[in-house]
């Protein structure tokens, strides 16, 4: 499991590994019903302590992203179905975040729109030049 | 559980100097827990009372269930910020006279120690640099089984690289249920490393809780919440 841990963030360790654990849910890069590394081992593969480990899947157990089973361990579940939409809108409020930084500047509504278009064109033009 | 309970615990030195006033925390089993604040804080002080190497003014400390003045407690293992041993002897011979004491040491689980931190062996204690002693002491501490290691600045003088192993070889230990307890004055190790921490300022405690907490509530980093605390003091 690909992680990036910043130590130095001021975001707590155990939330940057659940926010990326929940994505990669989200994007079906973990499948339902897939294993999960046991605390262990994923504790050493990321560099972080057990305990924030057994956070994170305390955090992703509650909100129903993983479940487990003795002598098994943890697995992906079917995360429920609001989750998604949960998540579009943190990255909505990022965004939002983004277009009042622009506004700092004096740029009008037509041309922060103009700039968000450029670079939605950019990056779907750069997917379907890679299929 | 609290593999060690600080209760109201002060010292005052025979020179007057109050080094603690007044300090409690506890410390979780299998948890690394750093004791962090500028010099004369009062971080080696609390150390020496956590091992029972002097008799606190007031107050009360239980290492493992014991108190631990004056006879020290058992499973227990110790880097000293005083990197000082028999200045005479070769390492090999520091090993043997070590392992003539420490509980539970293993002269194999040193040599794999010493190996990682790439220590050489053949030298004096006399004519080892400030990073190679800080090595020994480390490889001793940790070739001991022991529950409880208590670190006194054990990266002191090390490069980047070993630096990075001793912080590995902590977590290694936390991981199989092994409690550290370190000082350090180096942040962003500190960082990289603990879950539970207290900051400590002229003897006081400014802050007692988990990593987590601290920058969820300051909405900072460790760096920066630390700062503030020993700035916002100054006041």
């Amino acid at each position: 499991m690909k992680i990036k841990v910043d130590h130095h963030s001021d975001i707590p360790v155990y939330k940057q590994i659940v926010v990326a654990i929940k994505d990669m849910i989200l994007a079906n890069e973990l499948i339902e019903g897939e294993a999960l590394p046991s605390v262990r081992k994923l504790a050493i593969n990321l560099g972080v302590n057990p305990n924030t480990i057994a956070k994170v899947f305390f955090i992703l157990q509650s909100e129903g992203y993983v479940d487990s089973k003795p002598g098994i361990g943890y697995y992906v579940a079917k995360p429920p179905p609001s989750s998604i939409e949960k998540r579009l809108m943190d990255l909505d409020d990022a965004m939002r975040r983004i277009i009042l930084k622009m506004k700092r500047f004096a740029l009008s509504e037509e041309e922060i729109n103009k700039r968000f278009s450029a670079i939605m064109e950019g990056v779907f033009e750069n997917e379907r030049n890679r299929s | 559980m609290s593999v060690i309970e600080v209760k109201d615990l002060s010292k005052t030195y025979k020179n007057g100097v109050e080094a603690l006033k007044g300090i409690s925390f506890n410390v979780t089993e299998g948890s690394i827990f750093a004791i962090l604040g500028p010099n004369g804080a009062g971080k080696t002080t609390t150390l020496k009372s956590i091992l029972g190497a002097i008799k606190p003014t007031s107050g009360e400390v239980l290492t493992l269930g014991k108190i631990p003045f004056p006879n020290g407690v058992k499973k227990v293992s110790f880097v000293p910020e005083e990197k000082s041993l028999y200045e005479w002897v070769k390492i090999p011979e520091m090993v043997k006279i070590f392992a003539s004491f420490a509980p539970n040491f293993s002269p194999k689980k040193f040599e794999i120690l010493s190996k990682r931190l790439n220590l050489t062996m053949k030298r004096k204690i006399g004519e080892l640099s400030q990073g190679n002693r800080t090595k020994l002491y480390v490889a001793l501490a940790f070739a001991q089984d022991v529950k409880l290691y208590v670190l006194d600045e054990p990266t002191w003088g090390l490069d980047p690289i070993i630096r990075k192993e001793v912080l590995d070889i902590v977590r290694e230990n936390a991981i199989v249920g092994k409690t550290v307890v370190y000082s350090s004055h180096i942040l962003s190790e500190v960082e990289e490393v603990c879950d539970e921490l207290i900051i400590l300022k002229e003897g006081k405690i400014l802050y007692n809780g988990t990593l987590d907490k601290l920058k969820e509530s300051n909405k900072l980093n460790l760096s920066e919440s630390f700062l503030e605390m020993i700035k916002g003091g100054e006041k």
